[in-house]
């Protein structure tokens, strides 16, 4: 290169991605200081869909909340559901009964490998493949029935109560979830053939931006993210709560099959194998629904003693977790929510030094983040 | 390898869009052909009737205290049975976020959640449905629940004429 040329290429270049993009996920914007196609340091800006959710709790009653818990991450409502009807249960010292727990765990791995599908779907659509996005919105579709009929919602369930859960399940719908899981079981065999084998998405996600175990630690990972790289950590074997603990299921952590260990490839994959665990839970509590109640005592007006309590679940995409502080009133006087694509997003900045654009963008979609859920 | 990876990865991902044109379309010409979603689905809110036709809502604002978006408003009014009744009730569908926690808390089962998701208007005022529009003559899904039957309308006599009574304040006047 000749030094005028030199002298040119040391220039740094600003460029906006989003808010509006279809590889941001939401609306969320990046700045990115770019030299030529590669990255100088990518900076996550949030906020443009804040609601401020948290604010809104110290408005309602406990009760009258969880719908608006519907709304911190769409796509996995029911562990946001969870969370806070878990958290209140504790203040209140309440015990959930057992089929209402094992409901509990059924709605929430549906919603689960739905949630996968939108991930994965994504994923592959973000590094320009069309068509499994469309085959896995199709999956997610059945699973959206199933939740519908049973909790009267397709997307915003309001479906776990404090104390229990809404709805019983109807006559047929655990055969019918039956019916969809042999059918899910080849369709996840089918997405391996279509797109784990291809060349052009091997290559784009194979050692792509490679998280090493103890940077996810230190930068606060969680979920599919932070076991693709390599660390062993599932809140429900590791802190187990629900019904969880009499389930049996495996906890798949990154191999790096296409690469090194954290690489955009192995989240990929975890997902996919996180799908086939979540299979093998709802077999397992379709075949143990026990009889009894749906809903424990709840009292009319609910006001917990004064307290606080941290409450976390593994959700859809890692530790979900809820601070709660109780002054004793009808209404909670503080909620903090700890939401997982907050710290995957933090991350970026750290990990985008030398990246390629392109490959920023497969970086975003493997991390999985959902702006209402940064934002809250 | 790499080369044998590439031929194979190829051929099965055409194989699997191959198999998908003998599928049977998974979607559906929305206008024309509608779906019919599960009878749980929380969409328009309706208000029932009794068996006997006559509406259902007393008019006790539990509906309205529930709802976490306050988005249902009524006037209470009293028939000459001493029956209360809505003299208008209005909810704005424009501010709902179907969470059915207002059909939960509706004692007398008059106001009902359907499976009507079209509710969509040009004019975010025609969102604003009033008693008229949300009127049924219908039981919904408890056909023959009647709340009457069960707590019956106030007393034979008119309120304060008992030997033992004063008669009812005048909740709007500043004289003792
Ligand atoms: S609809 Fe039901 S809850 Fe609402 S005011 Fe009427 S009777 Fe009360
Ligand atoms: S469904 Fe929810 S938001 Fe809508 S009117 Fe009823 S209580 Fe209010």
């Amino acid at each position: 290169m000749s030094p005028e040329l030199q002298q040119v290429g040391r220039e740094e270049f600003v460029l906006n991605m989003g808010p509006h993009h279809p590889a941001t996920h939401g609306v969320l914007r990046f700045v990115l200081h770019t030299d030529g196609e590669i990255m100088r340091r990518a900076v996550p800006e949030v906020g443009y869909l804040h609601r401020g959710l948290e604010k809104l709790a110290e408005a309602h009653t406990y009760a009258a909340y969880v719908p608006f818990t519907d709304r911190i991450n769409y796509l996995e409502s029911m562990f946001c559901n969870q969370v806070w009807s878990m958290a209140v249960e504790r203040l209140l010292g309440l015990q959930v009964p057992r089929r209402a727990e094992y409901l509990r765990v059924i709605a929430c791995e549906l919603n689960r490998i739905a949630n996968h599908c939108i991930a994965l779907g994504s994923i592959a659509m973000d590094v320009g493949a069309y068509t499994p996005f469309v085959y896995l919105l199709r999956e997610r579709e059945a699973i959206n029935d199933l939740l519908e009929a049973l909790c009267g919602n397709r997307l915003t369930y309001h479906y776990v109560r404090i104390g229990g859960v809404a709805h019983d399940v109807d006559e047929g719908w655990q055969g019918k979830v039956r019916a969809y899981l042999d059918h899910l079981e080849p369709i996840l065999d089918e997405l391996h053939s279509l797109v784990g084998g291809n060349e052009i998405l091997v290559r784009r996600l194979g050692g792509v931006a490679v998280i090493c175990a103890s940077d996810a630690v230190g930068w606060g990972l969680v979920g599919p993210n932070l076991r693709a790289s390599g660390v062993d950590w599932d809140l429900r074997r590791d802190r187990p709560y629900s019904v969880y603990p009499e389930l049996s299921f495996e906890v798949p952590v990154g191999r790096g099959e296409q690469g090194q260990v954290g690489d955009c490839y192995d989240r990929w994959t975890v997902r996919v194998a996180e799908m086939r665990q979540s299979v093998r839970l709802l077999r397992q509590a379709l075949e143990r629904l026990p009889a009894g109640d749906i809903l424990a005592k709840v009292p009319r007006s609910i006001k917990p003693p004064a307290g606080e309590v941290y409450q976390p679940v593994e959700g859809a995409r890692g530790e979900l977790g809820l601070y709660l502080v109780s002054d004793g009133s009808p209404k909670p006087s503080r909620a903090k929510w700890r939401s997982s694509s907050f710290a995957a997003l933090s991350i970026v900045e750290h990990l985008s030094r030398g990246l390629m654009i392109a490959d920023l963008v497969a970086l975003i979609a493997s991390l999985d983040p959902i702006a209402p859920e940064v934002d809250r | 390898m790499t080369l044998w990876r590439s031929i194979r990865g190829t051929l099965a991902a055409l194989g699997v869009t191959l198999k998908a044109i003998f599928r049977r379309p998974a979607t559906i010409p929305y206008p024309e052909v509608k779906r019919v979603p599960a009878p749980r689905y929380r969409a328009r809110i309706v208000l029932t009737r009794d068996p006997r036709g006559g509406e259902r809502c007393v008019a006790c604002h539990l509906c309205s205290a529930a709802c976490p978006v306050n988005c249902i408003s009524m006037q209470a009014a009293e028939g000459p049975d001493g029956r209360r009744y809505a003299a208008w009730f209005r909810i704005n569908f424009s501010r709902c976020i179907f969470c059915g926690l207002c059909a939960e808390a509706c004692p007398t089962l008059a106001i009902q959640m359907t499976p009507d998701y079209e509710l969509c208007r040009r004019d975010p005022l025609e969102l604003v449905f009033e008693k008229e529009d949300l009127l049924v003559e219908d039981g919904g899904k408890d056909r023959d629940y009647d709340f009457y039957r069960h707590a019956g309308i106030g007393v034979a006599q008119a309120r304060g004429e008992g030997s033992e009574e004063e008669p009812p304040a005048d909740v709007r006047s500043l004289l003792p």
